[in-house]
């Protein structure tokens, strides 16, 4: 089989799996799956473990970041006090953050706990790297 | 939407049915038996782990949360076979195939359906594949037929694409 059609094949799979309803996928399983009762607890704990990672992995990012960002404060480090302050003006919420000196850890937190952490880490170490 | 939300608010059950599902078919469509001692599920909490762990970056996706999710795990597929891939993909002509060849070979793979027991339904819903129609709620409105009809056409068209493959190869 040449390869375009065999893509051809490929990608027509993977957008019918994508778009199946409920039924269909249902006896796509009952007819590869001997063990459903065990597909349904290994499910659970695929899902399990993915939301305690995501939700670690999560924690941990956000305790990072704002360490990197009171260690700025302190440090008068400007970068990562102009990406900050950029948060705050952004949004209108936040005007009681706008005095950066008094801020403390949980308004922080507050600020940056909605972003996109992964963004603003590579943000703050590519500031970093520079200096 | 964090991951956090997505993982907590999409029906995971649902979309872990669908992409475990897809593993089963794209295994046996690439024809491995040996899975070093995985499953087919085994991928896909292998894939929801990469993404958990933001070795998959969702945030930078601009796709719905299943979508993002089906391609991490057709791109985890492809790298885990890829060996057994690459030695298939070594009996296909290294060369670009010229137009006219390649609508010859369309031709062979619907006479092998045919051969091989595929109905006109069928047929048609494989005209579509080959003529880059690949949604089935677009071959369903192509076709005049409701989504449901075309699920199940696909289901009996995918149990004949093993064995089309591995007839077709012999004329390339």
């Amino acid at each position: 089989m040449s390869r375009e059609i065999k893509n051809k094949i490929d990608d027509a799979l993977f957008n019918f799996y994508l778009e199946a309803d409920k039924d269909t996928i249902k006896d796509s399983l009952q007819e590869n799956i001997q063990n459903l009762v065990e597909f349904e607890k290994m499910k659970k704990k695929i899902l399990f473990l993915a939301k305690a990672t995501a939700n670690k992995k999560h924690n941990e990012s956000l305790l990072q970041l704002v360490s990197k960002f009171q260690e700025a404060l302190l440090l008068n480090i400007e970068k990562p006090i102009a990406i900050l302050k950029q948060l705050v003006q952004g949004n209108p919420s936040f005007a009681l953050y706008r005095n950066l000196d008094k801020i403390s850890k949980e308004d922080i937190i507050e600020i940056i706990k909605d972003k996109n952490f992964v963004e603003l880490i590579e943000q703050l170490d590519e500031n970093e790297k520079k200096h | 939407m964090t991951l956090e939300e997505a993982l907590h608010n999409n029906d995971m059950n649902d979309i872990i049915d669908s992409m475990t599902a897809y593993a089963y078919s794209r295994i046996k469509t690439i024809g491995v038996k040996d899975l070093e001692g995985k499953t087919p599920a085994d991928f896909v909490g292998e894939v929801l782990m990469k993404v958990a762990e933001g070795e998959r970056d969702w945030q930078k996706a601009k796709c719905s949360f299943k979508v993002f999710l089906f391609g991490c795990l057709k791109s985890h597929l492809s790298n885990f076979f890829k060996s057994f891939e690459q030695k298939y993909d070594a009996e296909l002509p290294d060369i670009e195939i010229e137009a006219e060849i390649e609508s010859e070979l369309k031709n062979i793979a619907l006479q092998k359906l045919k051969e091989g027991g595929a109905d006109q339904d069928e047929i048609d819903v494989f005209e579509c594949w080959i003529e880059n129609i690949n949604k089935p709620a677009e071959i369903a409105e192509l076709l005049g037929k409701n989504v449901k009809e075309v699920y199940n056409i696909t289901k009996r068209l995918e149990r004949k694409m093993p064995k089309l493959q591995t007839e077709i190869i012999k004329f390339v």
